[in-house]
């Protein structure tokens, strides 16, 4: 009771404050705001900036444990360390989701990774700097601010010019300027040995057939990239994760790039680390790895950076040039540091969030545990707070060119989809395969309706029956399908089954077979599997897997022949071909409908313009086509996640997306004073 | 002749290793797909992004594009020559390291749990014989079969839950956190054995049983043996009795079993390992054959192998020594 009331208080002065300076400019040089002494114990009651309260007259605060090393000389001032016009306050985190308050420096956060080797998961996202942000990771380019780059968008959306933070500095202290830009374009895109193949991202329209864009260096902290089309949607891409790229200090990659390096040092490194000569590129992959940042010291743009890795526990400390300070001038992060136990797989991980011995859960999390989390979550002291996924772990797909001629026959009427989608028993899949952490699917008709599927069947013709009671088409083939799955993610093997038994009872005759993954997927991408149990993103996720909407993820899911057919006819695949009359279906492909090709000329051009409102009214063309083609029949959409937070730490966004909640975690910090 | 029968033996081990390395290499390359389709795989789910042209880098940056005899070649004379395990692909740093960190843990658990098996059967077995049908007996009998019935990664749950339940904490790992990244120090050795047992308890546990009732049996065989008859008449002391002729007879199967005891536990060790997370080599195998790290999973199933064939040949030795009626029969 009196712990909700402190929060209650401490939120009632955040707000208090807010509305008194109002949030300050992203471009603020320095919060200006008079100050007053500052204390400890409670919020302060005004605006004010920590300046006064410190010693030295310098424009910033900073972490005490970073003052030490500034007394010791062993770290410049915190004004040199920073760039001129840092980034202030949060800008991802709407305030629906979360008001940051101002934190309070210190303590230790424990999270948890469940990958041999890797800090992948929350400490990776926690890492994450994208290039420009968006609100709530929704795309909405309205919402678009600055992070590590300013970004000025040409009229005609092909000209991105970019400006740095003068004074940015990398983890070690070097200049992060055009320099390490233009190495990363000259040295590393257009190296060959490095980047056999410059993707999409990289060329107009994010279209294979684009051409690479250019980059032109207007000064030391401005750069342009321009293309030969538009292609506004671009930025798109960079409000995810690290952006298409993660910088890093050119000088230091001269060390062990094969056109820069020393010859007899290059030699020595790659001796030491057990390569084989010429294979510097090798040397390459090792030392952009942030998993081995605590051997290499590779200097990142992260808060946190690792100090040590074992077996079983990693550490990260923070970045002492973090570019970024709060609205009160406090350098970020709040916390100093992370330990990340890494346990072998998910299920060992739950055990250490029950004994609390865990204070942030993002992907360690297992749904089919909820009912353990919420049993301790009381007397361990943390939340089990639910949020939307960004993904589906079991979405059905039926292949659409599968060549079987009595599938070919029925599988390409949008009625036959359509009943097999109303077949298909949502509710009990939700019940049972996601312990009712789901709704029901909101980019289709959610309609489970058995009657009605029957009837739709029997209305095209698919009411003879052989002696097993499975329905023939109208020529008289049997209708057989094959699920094919692997079990990459759980929910696979039960949805699977479900929708296998849901249409039998229909009369369509399905049955369920497990492949190995590689083979799963080798399969898919031959046009070898009839249907699949999969997951995907969403489509309310528009930019960066694009691709899983329009069925051309690599995985190839509900029509590889229209794939192809792109691909050979409009992707530049005949006239590269030696063999220009080819007829393999597996090269050419086969023509897809209408529909479908309206669908991919939506998502040129929503690629093609960065106008918020343009990209809201081809979305929702987009979203119309695949409802009424039930290109793919989604079980559930969106699916709950459970995330683990300790009560005592503050400015933890509890409503958004779930994959969102770790990107702002240098604004964590706890509120809760013995953990500081 | 000892040592010619020592020297026969390790002749033949050199081909046998050679067979065993082709072997576990083929094998794990052996489903379709390769180590990029997982590394896609796992990065996509992880919510990083990765662009075909990343792809293609990692597939020459691994050397990926090379023929399997190729591949093999390069991996066993790198080996043999410079000692030179290869990269893991997972792990993105020299397989030797990772060996290095997790084969001695692997030895020390898998050793002591031999140990604790021999401490544990033997005089069990021994006393149930001699003490047939008693409350005793009945006990370890009933213990038994429920330590051979019981898989070790039950018991690991089992355990982990009661130690939650009562102690509210998560019993898993070697160490205790602040000795975890740690130098070896002598705190840290305390804090291993402090924590040690709970594995090698668990892991032991399947095989005590076995031998167990092993010992027992071949006792209670030995025990109605005309010459223990004979000794007793003679007045010999039954602990002397014993000592002397039943238990040494009886031993035997306990020793030429070492052999096949330690890929037992060895095996055994990866499920628990995965449960009470011990950085042992069990759980890294695992995960590397799952994600067709093959250098890794190559090096670690080599090593293993090497392991397993030396502790045959010292069984094999042992067993000269302890029981003269099957000396260096191969040899003459």
């Amino acid at each position: 009771m009196r712990k909700t009331l402190i929060y209650l208080l401490v939120t009632i002065a955040a707000i208090a404050l807010l509305a008194a300076c109002g949030a300050p400019e992203a471009q603020e040089a320095a919060p200006e705001a008079p100050a007053a002494q500052e204390s400890e114990e409670a919020m302060p009651a005004a605006a004010e900036s920590c300046v006064e309260a410190q010693e030295g007259g310098m424009a910033f605060c900073e972490a005490p444990m970073l003052a030490e090393m500034v007394a010791a000389g062993t770290l410049p001032p915190v004004d040199e360390r920073l760039p001129v016009n840092p980034s202030v306050g949060n800008k991802r985190i709407p305030d629906w989701q979360a008001v940051m308050e101002r934190g309070v420096y210190g303590g230790t956060l424990r999270l948890i990774d469940f990958d041999a080797g890797t800090i992948g998961h929350d400490a990776g996202w926690i890492s994450a700097e994208p290039w420009v942000e968006t609100e709530d990771i929704a795309h909405d380019f309205a919402t678009m601010s600055d992070s590590i780059f300013t970004l000025e968008i040409s009229d005609d959306d092909t000209e991105f010019t970019f400006h740095m933070r003068e004074g940015m500095k990398f983890s070690e202290g070097s200049d992060f300027s055009t320099e390490d830009v233009q190495f990363f374009w000259d040295n590393i895109l257009h190296n060959e040995t490095l980047t056999p193949v410059i993707g999409t991202r990289w060329r107009t329209g994010n279209a294979s057939t684009g051409n690479v864009g250019e980059l032109q260096v207007i000064d030391d902290y401005t750069f342009k990239i321009s293309y030969d089309g538009p292609y506004g949607g671009w930025p798109g891409l960079f409000t995810y994760g690290s952006g298409p790229h993660r910088f890093t200090d050119s000088d230091y990659l001269k060390k062990i790039h094969g056109d820069f390096a020393d010859p007899g040092e290059l030699a020595a490194l790659l001796d030491e680390h057990g390569f084989e000569e010429g294979e510097w590129n090798r040397l390459y992959g090792l030392y952009t790895n942030g998993n081995r940042q605590h051997e290499t010291g590779l200097p990142s743009l992260s808060p946190y950076v690792l100090t040590e890795m074992g077996e079983t526990l990693a550490i990260m400390e923070r970045n002492p040039y973090y570019w970024k300070v709060d609205e009160w001038g406090q350098q970020l992060p709040y916390i100093d540091r992370l330990e990340i136990s890494i346990v072998p797989d998910v299920s060992a991980a739950t055990l250490k969030v029950i004994a609390g011995e865990v204070d942030m859960v993002r992907r360690g999390v297992n749904p089919a545990d909820m009912a353990l989390y919420i049993q301790n979550a009381e007397e361990q002291g943390y939340e089990v707070i639910v949020l939307d996924m960004h993904a589906s772990t079991g979405e059905v797909y039926l292949n659409m060119t599968y060549a079987e001629e009595g599938w070919q026959e029925v599988v390409n009427n949008i009625e036959f989809r359509k009943a097999l989608s109303y077949a298909v028993d949502r509710e009990t899949i939700i019940d049972a395969v996601y312990s009712g952490l789901a709704e029901p699917p909101q980019t289709m008709d959610p309609t489970t309706d058995f009657e009605q599927a029957e009837a739709i069947l029997d209305s095209l013709g698919l009411d003879q029956r052989d002696d097993d009671g499975c329905r023939l088409t109208p020529s008289g083939l049997p209708i057989e399908i094959q699920f094919n799955f692997t079990p990459f993610t759980g929910e696979s093997l039960p949805t699977a089954e479900i929708v296998a038994q849901n249409w039998n009872e229909i009369g369509i005759c399905t049955t369920v077979k497990q492949l190995e993954q590689n083979l799963f997927l080798t399969q898919a991408g031959a046009n070898e599997t009839q249907a699949m149990v999969w997951w995907a993103h969403y489509p309310r996720w528009p930019w960066h897997e694009s691709n899983d909407y329009v069925g051309q993820a690599w995985q190839r899911h509900y029509a590889p022949l229209w794939m192809a057919w792109y691909d050979w006819n409009l992707g530049g695949g005949k006239e590269a071909s030696d063999n220009p009359d080819e007829s393999d279906p597996l090269v050419v492909g086969v023509e897809p409908p209408q529909s479908y090709k309206d669908l991919r000329s939506l998502q040129v051009e929503l690629f093609a313009t960065s106008n918020p409102a343009e990209h809201e009214r081809i979305w929702a063309e987009m979203i119309a086509i695949f409802r009424d083609n039930y290109f793919w029949i989604s079980a559930a959409d969106p699916l709950q996640n459970p995330l683990i937070v300790n009560e005592g730490l503050g400015n933890v966004a509890k409503r958004g997306f779930h994959i969102q909640s770790a990107n702002e975690a240098e604004f964590y910090f706890w509120a809760d004073e013995s953990r500081r | 002749m000892l040592a010619q029968y020592i020297g026969r033996r390790i002749l033949l081990l050199l081909p046998l290793l050679l067979v065993v390395s082709v072997v576990s290499f083929v094998l794990i390359q052996l489903p379709p797909g390769d180590i990029l389709n997982m590394e896609v795989l796992r990065l996509r789910s992880a919510g990083t992004q990765i662009s075909e042209e990343q792809v293609e880098a990692l597939r020459q940056l691994y050397g990926l594009d090379k023929s399997l005899p190729e591949q093999y070649w390069l991996w066993i004379t790198n080996i043999l020559l410079e000692g030179n395990f290869g990269t893991s692909f997972t792990y993105v740093k020299p397989v030797s390291e990772i060996l290095a960190a997790r084969v001695p843990l692997t030895a020390v658990v898998s050793i002591l749990t031999a140990i604790f098996v021999w401490l544990m059967a033997v005089p069990i077995g021994v006393y149930s014989a001699t003490n047939q049908y008693s409350i005793f007996d009945y006990f370890w009998t009933f213990v038994s079969f429920i330590g051979i019935a019981t898989p070790g990664f039950l018991l690991a749950l089992v355990f982990l839950w009661i130690a939650f339940v009562q102690f509210g904490i998560s019993a898993i790992g070697l160490f205790s956190q602040e000795y975890e990244t740690a130098p070896w120090s002598w705190g840290k050795i305390v804090n291993l054995l402090q924590h040690i047992w709970v594995p090698i308890v668990i892991i032991g546990m399947a095989s005590t049983a076995g031998m167990m009732r092993t010992m027992r049996g071949m006792m209670l065989d030995e025990l109605n043996k005309q010459y223990v008859i004979t000794a007793r008449s003679k007045g010999l002391t039954e602990t002397r009795l014993l000592m002397k002729y039943p238990v040494r007879t009886s031993l035997n199967p306990t020793i030429s079993t070492i052999g096949w005891m330690l890929p037992g536990i060895i095996s055994g060790e990866a499920l628990v390992s995965m449960v009470l997370n011990i950085p042992t080599t069990g759980p890294v195998l695992l995960q590397a054959l799952l994600n067709q790290d093959m250098y890794l999973a190559g090096s670690i199933v080599f090593v293993l192998s090497v392991l397993t064939v030396i502790g045959t040949l010292l069984s094999d030795i042992l067993l000269v020594w302890l029981d003269p009626r099957i000396r260096y029969e191969g040899v003459s």
